[in-house]
């Protein structure tokens, strides 16, 4: 039995190259370290249920809008508005949610409506980026302010607050000691696997990202896949948007303000090239969960804060370093075989 | 007789992780001689120029300079000893002008600290008269045309007493009046004793300038000798170790019409476009730059769709409006800048070949990826691309294998018209004879055949059909049983 099941499985491993990728090593070791420096430092509180699940609440949010970074990076273009779609999103979702009255089917509705925002905001950035070839960055940057804009028109300035228990257990809530977030992550996380690996929409955001121009000769429809890979990212946002909003009990233009910049140390230490075209949901994945236990660490190690940001920018210089030379070092295997 | 010899190289030896790229090289440089190294794409020039220029350390072997030896050099060595390279691209700096191009430098290397302008116009002015370029010394760099850069380039080569100058093809983008004005200035250098070598693997070309010839082959020393001893069929046996036929394709005629323009138009582009692609056909578009026969073909393909006319497949009257259309009536094309439009140079090779076929492996929620990289080892060897596997990035590929990765591309498409705009530009001998070998089954299979080209041998030889633009209109439509004085006579419009 043992020996009909492995004989075919060494040669289909060696065919496929499935070798394990640099890159995601040196996140597993970076993550193994910072495990093992806090076994030595704080065993006893870092290693505990609580801490563990105080972890999982807080890292989905920004987590499930690294993806939405992140294919807008791997197509050769940024998102910079993520933090405004999820923040409007977040206030249509609490919106329809306490004028309903906070109805189960209210809840409902609300989360289905911040995904459709979601997409409609993803949608508009992603036509005016192809179709009239601005870049992705202006365009996100100048959306962001719109979408900030209108969330903060349509609030007033307060925050929406006393969401129903029900919409608050989203985000809060837990089945047994697993939160229900780390359900919603890993179905995020698998589901972005499948679209980028398994799809054609997935692969053909990854020809636009290397070269949008030959994709364009390859027959890409470059227009309808930037706008779809802008819409992925709004729904991405929009699902953020509910997390926000549910784990806080309140929507607003501000939340989250500082997300941008962090999930854009996450993509970039995950291995998302910014020239497009490279990066994948594993790499985002750990990088995400690093960035968590560091942070958790700090916060247990009681660590001023101001801190944690030198730690941060340690590492991300340390990421784009260690790109270049991984890169160089691939090329010279490269020229090898 | 040894202190005629510049340099001497003896069994060169440099590998890459287990690759062989120098397997056995040697090369001797006379003073004052001029010197073809020729050889197909990847068979070590590059990595040869480096070894001499000491940008690589060899792993074997000796480089003797003016009888010393001297394996360990760095760059700077080679340039105090007198070895001067211009690389392809020439390394010149776009936002200086041509004098500070020239002279700047000389005054690194010297160390001055404050700059002399009037020493760099000196400097610079002399350099010109040597060479005999006449070339305003306060232009910027940027303006100039490549022909004008390559000369600021050897200008600057030469006033660091250059002895010994290397041009990595350096007539690549040139015109062939470019490239006489480029034989004089070598010509020129050769005179004053400066050896020059000159890596180039076009045969024409080579005969007019090289006293010398050297030949390499997968990394390893083929041949050397004085030109004369050379004549096209030894050329191309030492260069691709094989006899490539020269016969010229004339396919049975056939009645079977696969493909028919009539009066397609695109103003500013060409105008009242008609011809006609029969089973069998390679069918040849050439012109002048300018000519329209570039336009044509993104016409066909949908990038800039013709506005008026009608386009016939297989008796079908078919409308392109975009590359979508084109795709869908199973139109292929190869494009002319491989590098920009053609390949995803950083994805492998199965990814390029399967990028606009993707959508047949897509079977029930997921991509087939078994089914993808049959499909591609199909190709690879049906088209003969040289890897290990599909998995290498297109990067590392030479010009003729990522050509045939973008064949392969379109041929995963069943295509019925199959359009190659300058299929073998920057291709090798050896790799061309393979391009043109399967463009002439696909033809004999039915699959209709467009070449668009301005290589009027290739033309001639490969197809049987030849359509001659000028001015954005047919001028006229011949065999290939006309001379290349004529066609050339046709498409400049000096004869009808």
């Amino acid at each position: 039995m043992k020996t009909t099941k492995t004989t075919p499985a060494v040669p289909a491993l060696k065919k496929k190259g499935l070798k394990p990728d640099t890159h995601i090593t040196v996140l597993l070791s970076m993550m193994a370290f910072v495990l093992l420096l806090m076994a030595v430092l704080k065993p006893g509180s870092y290693f505990t249920i609580s801490n563990l699940r105080s972890m999982i609440f807080q890292f989905p949010e920004y987590g499930v809008l690294s993806f939405g970074m992140m294919i807008c990076m791997i197509a050769g273009g940024i998102d910079l508005s993520l933090v405004g779609i999820m923040n409007l999103s977040g206030v249509a979702a609490a919106l329809i949610i306490t004028n309903m009255g906070g109805t189960n089917a209210s809840i409902v509705l609300g989360c289905a409506v911040a995904l459709v925002v979601g997409a409609i905001c993803g949608a508009l950035n992603g036509f005016i980026i192809a179709s009239l070839s601005i870049p992705a960055m202006l365009v996100t940057l100048c959306s962001l302010q719109l979408y900030t804009g209108l969330a903060l028109a349509i609030t007033g300035g307060p925050a929406i607050n006393n969401m129903p228990d029900a919409f608050k257990n989203i985000a809060n809530g837990s089945i047994g000691p697993i939160p229900y977030v780390l359900f919603i992550f890993i179905a995020v996380a698998l589901g972005m696997a499948f679209i980028m690996n398994c799809t054609v929409f997935g692969n053909e955001i990854y020809f636009l990202g290397s070269n949008a121009r030959a994709a364009r000769y390859s027959g890409i429809n470059t227009l309808r896949v930037t706008v779809m890979t802008h819409m992925l990212s709004g729904i991405l946002g929009g699902i953020s948007g509910i997390l926000i909003t549910s784990h806080l009990n309140s929507a607003k233009s501000s939340n989250g303000s500082t997300y941008t910049l962090l999930t854009l140390l996450i993509i970039v230490l995950g291995g998302v090239h910014p020239d497009g075209g490279k990066g994948k949901v594993m790499g985002v994945t750990l990088s995400v969960l690093l960035l968590q236990l560091i942070a958790n660490a700090f916060t247990i190690m009681r660590a001023p804060d101001t801190f944690k940001t030198f730690v941060n920018g340690c590492l991300l210089v340390a990421a784009l370093i260690l790109d270049v030379v991984l890169e160089k070092r691939a090329a010279k295997k490269a020229a090898k075989s | 007789m040894a202190d005629e010899v510049f340099l001497k190289l003896k069994g060169i030896k440099k590998s890459f992780g287990g690759v062989h790229a120098l397997n056995g090289v040697d090369l001797e440089i006379r003073r004052g001689e001029i010197h073809c190294l020729a050889g197909e794409n990847g068979c070590g020039k590059s990595t040869l120029i480096k070894a001499i220029s000491g940008v690589h350390r060899v792993d074997e072997g000796e480089i003797w300079i003016e009888g010393k030896l001297c394996n360990k050099m760095n760059p700077i060595d080679a340039i105090n000893k007198g070895i001067q390279v211009i690389y392809q691209d020439f390394a010149v700096f776009p936002n200086l002008t041509v004098a500070e191009n020239i002279a700047l430098n000389g005054e690194v290397k010297n160390k001055t600290k404050l700059v002399n302008w009037k020493e760099i116009h000196r400097v610079a002015a002399e350099a010109m008269a040597q060479v005999g370029a006449e070339i305003d010394p306060d232009v910027k760099l940027e303006q100039l045309s490549v022909a004008n850069k390559q000369m600021v380039a050897i200008c600057r080569a030469i006033i660091n007493d250059a002895k010994f100058l290397i041009l990595d093809e350096p007539t690549t983008a040139l015109t062939a009046r470019e490239v006489e004005k480029l034989w004089t200035v070598v010509r020129a250098l050769k005179e004053k004793g400066i050896a020059v070598m000159i890596v180039n693997h076009k045969l024409d070309e080579i005969y007019q300038i090289a006293d010398r010839l050297t030949i390499l082959r997968n990394g390893a020393y083929v041949s050397s000798g004085p030109i004369h001893e050379y004549d096209q069929a030894r050329f191309t046996r030492d260069m691709t170790g094989r006899d490539i036929s020269q016969e010229k394709y004339l396919p049975k005629a056939s009645e079977e019409e696969i493909f028919r323009v009539e009066n397609l138009s695109l103003p500013g582009a060409f105008k009242d476009v008609s011809f006609s692609v029969h089973k069998g056909d390679v069918l040849g578009l050439t012109g002048l730059l300018g000519s329209g026969r570039g336009e044509i073909g993104e016409a066909l393909f949908g990038i800039e769709p013709a506005q008026s006319g009608h386009i016939y497949l297989n008796g079908q009257e078919i409308t392109i409006k975009n590359v979508a259309d084109a795709i869908h009536n199973k139109i292929g094309y190869v494009p002319e800048d491989r590098l920009t439009e053609g390949l995803f140079m950083d994805r492998s090779i199965l990814d390029n070949t399967i990028a606009t076929s993707i959508r047949k492996y897509f079977h029930g929620i997921k991509l087939d990826k078994a089914a993808m990289e049959e499909a591609t080892d199909r190709w690879i060897r049906e088209i003969g691309v040289v890897t290990p596997s599909s998995k290498p990035a297109v990067r590392t590929l030479s010009g003729g294998n990522a050509q045939k990765v973008v064949i392969s591309k379109w041929l995963n498409t069943d295509p019925k018209l199959f359009i190659l705009n300058g299929p073998t530009v920057g291709v090798d001998v050896g790799a061309k004879s393979e391009i043109h070998a399967i463009l002439r089954e696909l033809a004999q299979k039915g699959i209709g055949i467009i070449v668009i080209s301005d290589d009027l041998p290739e033309l001639l030889q490969n197809c049987n059909k030849i359509v001659v633009m000028r001015d954005g209109r047919v001028a006229a439509v011949v065999d290939n049983s006309i001379e290349q004085k004529e066609l050339s006579d046709l498409l400049m419009g000096r004869a009808e």
